[in-house]
C-alpha cells in the first residue's frame, strides 16, 4: 500500500513538472531564464506601470547581455518553489538574492558571490532607547521569514540572548507585525530591510548583525552552466558594471574589496561542494 | 531531468527523516486550529441556522422576520471574503483598536466564523428541506417548537447536511495554511522553511503525505456517517 501510494506520487509530480526532453538547457539564441522571487523590494519587484525592476533583475540583464543572449526573462517563482523551479528545469538559475550555506552547496552548485550581506533588527521607533545591543533583545520577539538566512540566524543565537522567535511568510509580514506593536523586532537581509524602513517613520533600523553572509547565484548540480554564468559575473565585477548597478539600487558604491568587486579564485565557492579550483583567464 | 534527480530532490528519504519532527509539530498545530474551528463553527453554524429558520417563519410578526437580516448579512459576508483578508484584518488591523488577540486565536476566530458562515447555510437548507407537512405533524402531536425540532426535522436535516458539511471541513483544514500569513507555524509553513534551509523540496511532498493521513480518515468518516444515516 505504502509503495503504490510512493509510486502514484511519484507520478503525480512527475506530470506536474512535465519533465523537459530536450537536451539543452541553456539555448543560446532564447532570452536566459532567471527565477526571481518578485515583491522583494529593491531586489526584486513590479513598478506601479506592472514592469519588473529591482537589483536582480538588472543583474539578471546585466549577465544575459555578457553571455550573448538576447535578453533576460525573469521568471517569478515564489520563494518556497524556487529550488523546486531551478530543480525542473524551468528556469537556467535563481538570480534571486540567495544566500550561500553549506546545506544548500549540497544541493546545489553556487556561483562565487557577488555580494556581502548582513542582517539587520529593524524595531518600533518608539523603542529607539531601549533596544541599542544584542543584548537588550532578552525576552523581547522577533519577527523573521520562514526558511531566511535571518531565521537561521535567529535559531543559532537564541540560547545566546534569550529572544523568542515568530515566523512570517515574508520580511514585509514581520515588519508589519513591528509596525503594528505586535512584536518588539524584526530581521532581514541588510539591504532589504534598510531599503524597507526608509519610508516609514515607525520603523528604525537599530542592530546590524555581521554575518559573514554572502549571496551566490545557485545553478543545477553539476551543470557546466555554472562556470560559464560565473566567468560572467567576474567580467560584470571587472568591467565595473556589478558597480553601477549595486550604487543604482542600495544609493551607495560597492566597498573597495567587497564581494562586488572582487574577482575569487576558481569557480564556486571556496570550501563549500561544487568548487573547482580551475584556473581561468581574466578578459 | 532523469529519475534518480527526481528521487534525490523530491523523495530524499534522510531529508524526510531529518524533516520529520519539525512537520509533525506542524501537523499538531494545524490539527488543534483546524479541529477548535470546525467543532466550534459547527455548533455556532447549528445554532444560527435553528433561530434564523426560527424567525422567518410566515406566522411571524414582521419585526420578528427582520432578525433573519443580520444572521443573513454575516453569513454572505463572510461567504464572500477570502479568509486571507479576514485572517489579516483580524491580526494586523485590530491592534490599532487596542484588541491584540494571540495568533492562534486570531486564526482560530476566523476559521470559526468561517466555518460557521458555511455550516449556518448548509443546516438551513438542510432545515428547509423537510417537508412543512412533517412539522404541523409533529406539532399537532403536541410536541413543542424546540422538540419538534430536536426530534422530528434536525435528525433528517443532518442526513443532507453531512456531505456538503464534510467537504467544507476539508476545506476549512487546508485553508488552515493560510494563517502562515500571520506567522502560526503550521504544517505548510514548516514545510516550507525546512526546503528553504536544506534546499531540497522533499519536505513538501512529506507535507502532502501528512495532509492526507489527515484527511482519508475524515473523507473515510463522512462516508461511513452517509451510509449509517442514510438507513
Amino acid at each position: 500500500m505504502k509503495r503504490v501510494i510512493v509510486v502514484m506520487m511519484m507520478v503525480a509530480v512527475a506530470s506536474l513538472l512535465a519533465l523537459p526532453a530536450f537536451a539543452d538547457d541553456h539555448p543560446s539564441d532564447q532570452p536566459l531564464r532567471a527565477a526571481v522571487d518578485m515583491g522583494f523590494v529593491p531586489f526584486g519587484f513590479l513598478t506601479e506601470t506592472g514592469e519588473a525592476a529591482g537589483f536582480a533583475v538588472d543583474l539578471a540583464n546585466a549577465l544575459a547581455e555578457e553571455l550573448g543572449r538576447p535578453g533576460a526573462e525573469i521568471v517569478d517563482v515564489n520563494w518556497s518553489g524556487i529550488f523546486a523551479a531551478l530543480f525542473a528545469s524551468k528556469v537556467e538559475f535563481i538570480v534571486a538574492p540567495t544566500n550561500i550555506t553549506e546545506a544548500r552547496a549540497k544541493e546545489m552548485d553556487f556561483t562565487e558571490p557577488y555580494m556581502d550581506t548582513a542582517e539587520l533588527i529593524a524595531i518600533n521607533a518608539k523603542d529607539r532607547d531601549k533596544i541599542k545591543t544584542l543584548d537588550d533583545l532578552e525576552g523581547k520577539v522577533i519577527g523573521v521569514n520562514t526558511g531566511s538566512s535571518g531565521h537561521t540566524w535567529l535559531m543559532e543565537n537564541q540560547e545566546r540572548y534569550g529572544f523568542k522567535i515568530d515566523q512570517y511568510d515574508r520580511m514585509p509580514d514581520a515588519m508589519m507585525a513591528v509596525q503594528v506593536g505586535r512584536i518588539d523586532a524584526g530581521i532581514g537581509d541588510l539591504e532589504a530591510v534598510a531599503y524597507y524602513v526608509k519610508d516609514k517613520p515607525e520603523l528604525f533600523g537599530a542592530i546590524a548583525v555581521p554575518t559573514g553572509q554572502q549571496y551566490g547565484l545557485p545553478c543545477r548540480k553539476a551543470d557546466p552552466f555554472r562556470n560559464e554564468l560565473e566567468q560572467a559575473l567576474e567580467n560584470l565585477k571587472l568591467n565595473g558594471t556589478l558597480a553601477e548597478v549595486h550604487e543604482k539600487w542600495f544609493g551607495r558604491p560597492a566597498e573597495l574589496g567587497s564581494a562586488a568587486t572582487l574577482v575569487y579564485i576558481g569557480y564556486g565557492v571556496f570550501g563549500l561542494p561544487g568548487f573547482e579550483l580551475t584556473y581561468h583567464e581574466l578578459p | 531531468m532523469e529519475i534518480h534527480n527526481l528521487i534525490h530532490y523530491f523523495f530524499n528519504g534522510r531529508v524526510f527523516l531529518d524533516t520529520l519532527p519539525q512537520l509533525a509539530h506542524g501537523l499538531w498545530i494545524t490539527v488543534q486550529i483546524a479541529f477548535l474551528s470546525v467543532s466550534i463553527g459547527f455548533v455556532w453554524g447549528l445554532i444560527l441556522a435553528v433561530i434564523r429558520v426560527t424567525v422567518k417563519r410566515p406566522t411571524n410578526a414582521w419585526p420578528t422576520r427582520l432578525l433573519n437580516l443580520p444572521i443573513a448579512l454575516y453569513v454572505d459576508v463572510l461567504r464572500s471574503i477570502p479568509p486571507l483578508i479576514t485572517l489579516v484584518v483580524i491580526y494586523y488591523a485590530l491592534p490599532y483598536l487596542g484588541i491584540y488577540l494571540p495568533r492562534f486565536w486570531s486564526a482560530v476566530l476566523t476559521f470559526v466564523a468561517v466555518m460557521s458562515a458555511f455550516a449556518e447555510e448548509i443546516f438551513r437548507a438542510g432545515i428547509e428541506s423537510i417537508d412543512l407537512g412533517q412539522v404541523e405533524a409533529g406539532r399537532s402531536l403536541g410536541l413543542s417548537y424546540l422538540q419538534m425540532m430536536r426530534y422530528v426535522v434536525l435528525p433528517q436535516g443532518f442526513r443532507v447536511a453531512i456531505p456538503p458539511l464534510t467537504s467544507r471541513m476539508i476545506a476549512i483544514t487546508k485553508d488552515v495554511s493560510l494563517a502562515s500569513v500571520i506567522g502560526v507555524a503550521d504544517l505548510l509553513k514548516e514545510a516550507r522553511a525546512a526546503q528553504a534551509f536544506l534546499a531540497n523540496p522533499t519536505p513538501l511532498i512529506s507535507a502532502a503525505l501528512l495532509f492526507t493521513l489527515v484527511f482519508l480518515p475524515l473523507v473515510r468518516i463522512s462516508m461511513y456517517l452517509e451510509r449509517r444515516l442514510a438507513q
